[in-house]
């Protein structure tokens, strides 16, 4: 562990990785507690209005798109771990798996952008007056652009944070921790997938 | 290194069969085996992209005990929910 990067109060590198790592799994725990009031409320209307979800699934949800988006995350939590790796092996800032990552991330949101623009056309909003959907078909989709709408919020905020430690030379500990929470933000989309588009595939 | 592209790996590999399961027509079971197969690739994520394996028993407690409370509210939330009966 490298140590010209030890801040007070902590005695050593390894104290301070310790402390900085229970307190960003806190941070992730009071995350995971944000979605799951959300996916709470999905849960709740999704088994109750199973057929109407399961159909807005089936004829509006993209599974293509989502699958691929998928695979974009998936890929981009691989090129953090190997900048986090990187940053704990060598002396020199991991900027070629920084900018990958935060790059992947930004060919998420364009995707996840395109497909909400797709929705619109369809007059899927909520929101638009022209709608023709029923109230419990309407539940899918406040509940997708409210799930979606955060969770990209998230993902815009790791892209930033991401950047931001390859512009600014982080240190290790700081690389480690972006990671931390670039990989919750993943994992989210992980359980966000099959609920919106595999629900109603096949 | 190689590590880490192995376990990419294994996560398209999940990715693939949760897609595959999709449309073979298992109905209402490809959905419960894909949110299963969720949570197996966001283990796979935790144990090995975000070094829980390498962490102290308090940090794995403190990543553990989220997982408990989306179970606990969402489990009895649709348990709730299909346990009703017709309105």
């Amino acid at each position: 562990m490298r140590t010209e990067f030890l801040h007070e109060p902590f005695v050593d590198a390894h104290q301070q990785h310790d402390a900085s790592s229970l307190g960003m799994w806190t941070f992730l725990a009071s995350e995971v507690l944000l979605f799951t009031g959300l996916l709470t409320a999905f849960a709740s209307r999704a088994s109750i209005h199973a057929d109407a979800f399961r159909r807005m699934s089936h004829e509006h949800m993209h599974v293509a798109l989502g699958t691929l988006n998928t695979a974009v995350l998936l890929t981009s939590s691989l090129t953090m771990a190997i900048a986090v790796h990187r940053a704990r092996e060598s002396a020199e800032l991991p900027k070629a798996p920084l900018v990958a990552t935060g790059t992947l991330g930004i060919v998420f949101l364009c995707v996840k952008g395109h497909e909400w623009f797709l929705a619109f056309g369809e007059h899927l909003a909520p929101w638009d007056p022209a709608a023709t959907l029923h109230a419990d078909e309407r539940l899918f989709f406040v509940l997708y652009f409210v799930l979606t709408g955060v969770h990209a919020l998230h993902l815009a905020i790791a892209v930033a944070a991401v950047l931001a430690t390859a512009a600014w030379r982080a240190a290790p500990n700081t690389i480690e921790m972006t990671g931390l929470y670039w990989h919750l933000v993943d994992v989210v989309w992980l359980f966000l997938y099959p609920l919106f588009y595999l629900m109603g595939a096949g | 290194m190689s590590a880490l592209v192995r376990t990419w790996l294994v996560l398209l590999a999940l990715l693939a069969l949760s897609v595959g399961l999709s449309f073979v027509g298992l109905g209402r079971t490809a959905l419960a085996l894909s949110i299963v197969i969720a949570g197996a690739k966001a283990t796979v994520v935790a144990w090995k992209f975000m070094h829980l394996s390498e962490r102290s028993p308090t940090v794995r407690l403190f990543a553990a005990a989220p997982v408990m409370w989306v179970v606990l509210l969402v489990g009895f939330v649709v348990y709730d929910s299909v346990t009703r009966g017709a309105p």
